[in-house]
């Protein structure tokens, strides 16, 4: 098991992930606060010696994406909660408000290239390994999300 | 699009401390040493409880499973499903016995059981004997159970006791008769073929056993059994009388017993 000081360090480096992990796919706080809790507790409890700050944070990105599916899987047995209203209590500050609400609007799917790819910098090849997918299918969900995303905020050709 | 619009917009979202604090807080209380002894604990009573619901259901079901039978036949009848224990777990009457003979048995220990039965008087006269058959898979309970009930009945003059296999048990209750009726509509249909289990069913053990007899003083003195006895009862069928318990007829249904002599020891 890991020391307080294990747990406050990777705390202070991976929480800002979980959290943008967990406004992905969840709808409220209570609901962020269970996975984070689930995410750390695992990473408290488990005994995985990390090679890098890359390894390290690519396991919190896997354990929260399944910690977050998990979540949703008893969730949809348990109750609904309208999404409009969910992503109003979960948008941060306004000025990015539009882009944050467009990536939010697109299919699950759609969502985690976007944010793997523009945010975490990760490759198709590598965003493949962490979802599980075929590097192909990453190609199309990147190049479908991108067009989504371009039609909704009106954006450039660069996208 | 611009990709740094997007990269932006997620760059504004953060972990606040307090969720960062309350997170910590809940780990380290979940992986305290006290949180693991109680986790251990719980565990620990989960385990025994499941154990204890389970020796519960095994005790229960063993308790609940019948190893043998004693059938208690006289003017009515009545058979008591006995368990390992030589507790009785059911009782089920038959021949027009009364329901309320039934009460009370249950749980018995079945010597207790069969004399309180016989206490009563309600199951036979001196002109109606009483036959008390064992029968079980367990050849030593069936024993130790022939002894006791034996035992317990021998200050009746007109008990007779002997012990059955399961099989001719089974070969009754397919017949539809009660196992001391059955030995002797056996016995009556060696000698007259024409009686069948449907006739047995509708003659009292008064009139079967008169039938036998008559059948018997027929078939002359070259008959294995003429010498029986049939108006005492015990004639022929393996039944003894009282303590000098017969298991003539075996445990294991080789023979049955059936005219093998008067029974009484």
């Amino acid at each position: 098991m890991r020391s307080e000081e294990e747990l406050r360090g990777a705390m202070e480096r991976q929480a800002d992930t979980v959290r943008r992990l967990c406004l992905l796919h969840l709808k409220n706080e209570p609901d962020t606060e269970d996975i984070f809790q689930t995410v750390f507790l695992k990473y408290a409890l488990s005994s995985v010696r990390f090679e890098s700050p890359e390894h390290e944070r690519a396991w919190f990105i896997r354990v929260t994406l399944n910690a977050c599916r998990d979540l949703l899987r008893s969730l949809l047995r348990r109750r609904t909660v309208p999404l409009e209203e969910a992503w109003q209590a979960a948008l941060p500050a306004p000025e990015h408000n539009d882009v944050l609400e467009a990536v939010l609007a697109l299919p699950v799917k759609y969502r985690e290239v976007v944010y793997l790819s523009y945010y975490e910098g990760y490759t198709a090849p590598e965003i493949g390994r962490i979802l599980g997918k075929k590097v192909n299918t990453v190609y199309t969900l990147l190049t479908r999300a991108k067009g989504l995303l371009r039609q909704a905020l009106g954006g450039g050709e660069d996208g | 699009m611009d990709d740094e619009r997007v990269y932006a917009a997620f760059d504004q979202v953060r972990a606040d401390w307090v969720l960062k604090e309350r997170t910590l807080a809940a780990v380290a209380a979940r992986t305290s040493p006290r949180a693991r002894r109680a986790r251990a604990r719980r565990m620990a009573a989960a385990l025994a409880c499941f154990l204890l619901v389970l020796l519960g259901a095994g005790g229960y079901l063993v308790y609940m499973t019948p190893t043998a039978a004693v059938n208690v036949e006289g003017d009515t009848g009545l058979s008591l499903s006995v368990n390992r224990f030589d507790r009785v777990i059911g009782v089920s009457a038959y021949g027009g016995a009364e329901e309320a003979l039934t009460e009370g048995l249950t749980n018995l220990d079945c010597a207790s059981a069969v004399e309180r039965l016989l206490a009563e008087g309600v199951l036979g006269t001196d002109e109606e004997p009483v036959l008390l058959t064992v029968t079980g898979d367990d050849p030593d309970q069936s024993a130790e159970l022939l002894e006791r009930v034996s035992a317990c009945t021998s200050h009746y003059g007109n008990v007779h006791c002997a012990s059955g296999s399961s099989e001719e048990a089974a070969q009754a209750q397919a017949a539809g008769l009660p196992l001391g009726k059955y030995r002797l509509f056996v016995e009556l249909q060696a000698l007259d073929p024409s009686v069948t289990a449907e006739d047995a069913r509708n003659m009292t053990m008064s009139e079967l056993r008169q039938r036998l007899a008559d059948a018997q003083s027929a078939a002359g003195p070259a008959a294995p059994d003429a010498a029986v006895d049939a108006s005492a009862g015990n004639g022929g069928n393996g039944y003894g009388s009282g303590s000098s318990s017969d298991s003539g007829s075996g445990h294991h249904g080789e023979e049955h017993g059936q005219g093998h002599g008067s029974g009484q020891h």
